[in-house]
């Protein structure tokens, strides 16, 4: 018997040719199922990781709870801390700008000469300081000069019988024992020489003798004040 | 014998059309559940990164706190010294405080103050960027009669026992006899908060 052979040819023609051999129908459902199943695995994956992160800000969060009145204390004095010292700030601004006069007068005693008697002694009084923003003028001001020199002169007016014990006195303001206190600057113009001679003339007045006594005016730079840390 | 099954287009319909499925179902899965779920995780790492970074500032500052406690009982400590000298006004006068400051030294050195006069405030002359003015310096002038011995040494012992009182200004000015000059002596103390209540040019007298 001649048995014949069954060949079921499945392929297409346009199959026959392709380098695959699984047809497009078998592919086509396997792909969209593995891309389906990709999918689903992807979300398994995310939300696993979510979950994971979920209790990671749980103990975080619970963490900072816990620390939350102890930062809020820390924060606290910190600002404090800021507070003290931008004050603390001005108040070395203003100690800086601090300078004793007395022991000045003290030695200013001491040196004096015999026959040169002082009149008058004056430190004038800073000029008037404008605070007042000219924009707004009925608002208190609020912030300060921000020239933090403050220059500081001391006039000494005096009589004397002849100009030698004045000269003298002067060069003796202009030695060691003044320089804390005085500036010496004669080649200086203007208000910044120091000494400033206002007047050195005879009196109109006679004494009782029928001597006349020599006036003198004269002023001093002092230090200036700095009011800086 | 071949057989051609040309009658398979039913076949690979039903497959295109499971596979349609299949990958809208994915689409679906995709857009409601993993981009989502992306986005959620997205967000809760920037937040798990924030409240991180929040919880690495809380220790470092928690890590820092003896030393702000050092520094702050530091600050406190230099400015403790500065708030004993803060002129403050009596019964609402800064003169009248002045001379309860005063008055004991003046007597000390046997000078006889005459007046204190509270002088306009002025303002404490502060760097650039000028920060709001927290205190500011109160001048009270002394009048006082006396020889310049006892001036001097009124002065020196104001400078010595009140630290924080500086001259501002001075006159003395000899009267008829060389033994009694009349002082005007212009201390000036910190203060707080003056400068919004200004005194009237020509101050006021006590």
């Amino acid at each position: 018997m001649n048995a014949s052979n069954l060949h079921l040819n499945l392929l297409r023609d346009a199959e026959k040719v392709s380098s695959s051999p699984v047809r497009l129908r078998v592919m086509l459902p396997i792909l969209a199922l593995l891309l389906c199943v990709g999918c689903a695995i992807w979300w398994a994956v995310l939300f696993m990781q979510m979950l994971l992160l979920r209790g990671q800000l749980g103990t975080v969060r619970a963490d900072l709870d816990g620390k939350k009145s102890a930062h809020a204390a820390i924060l606290a004095e910190m600002a404090k801390v800021r507070d003290l010292q931008a004050e603390l700030d001005q108040l070395m601004a203003y100690r800086k700008g601090r300078h004793t006069y007395g022991p000045l007068l003290a030695q200013l005693a001491e040196t004096m000469p015999t026959n040169v008697q002082l009149t008058a002694i004056t430190i004038p009084e800073p000029p008037p300081q404008m605070l007042t923003n000219p924009k707004m003028p009925k608002l208190p001001p609020l912030l300060g000069p921000t020239n933090t020199t403050e220059s500081v002169t001391i006039r000494l007016v005096g009589r004397t019988a002849k100009a030698a014990p004045v000269t003298a006195f002067m060069e003796t303001l202009a030695g060691e024992s003044f320089k804390d206190w005085l500036v010496i600057d004669k080649a200086a113009a203007g208000a910044l020489q120091s000494p400033r001679i206002h007047s050195f003339r005879q009196e109109a007045r006679a004494q009782e003798d029928g001597s006349r006594l020599l006036a003198f005016d004269v002023e001093y730079n002092c230090r200036e004040r700095r009011f800086e840390k | 014998m071949s057989v051609t099954l040309d009658n398979s287009g039913g076949s690979t319909k039903r497959a295109a059309f499971f596979a349609l499925a299949v990958a809208g179902v994915a689409v679906v899965l995709y857009l409601f559940a993993v981009q989502p779920c992306q986005d959620t995780l997205a967000r809760e790492r920037r937040e798990l990164e924030s409240l991180e970074g929040q919880l690495h500032v809380t220790m470092r500052d928690l890590k820092d706190s003896p030393r702000v406690k050092n520094m702050l009982a530091e600050v406190e400590a230099a400015r403790q010294p500065f708030m004993d000298a803060l002129l403050t006004p009596l019964l609402e006068s800064w003169a009248m405080r002045a001379k309860g400051q005063l008055d004991f030294l003046a007597a000390d050195v046997g000078l006889k103050v005459t007046e204190y006069t509270e002088l306009p405030v002025r303002a404490l002359p502060l760097p650039k960027p000028t920060p709001r003015q927290l205190y500011a310096r109160r001048p009270i002038r002394v009048s006082a009669r006396g020889s310049y011995a006892e001036i001097a040494s009124f002065i020196l012992r104001v400078e010595k026992m009140l630290p924080y009182v500086s001259l501002q200004a001075l006159n003395i000015k000899v009267q008829n006899t060389p033994e009694v000059q009349s002082a005007e002596i212009v201390f000036e103390w910190p203060a707080k908060g003056a400068l919004s209540t200004p005194v009237a040019p020509g101050g006021v007298k006590r």
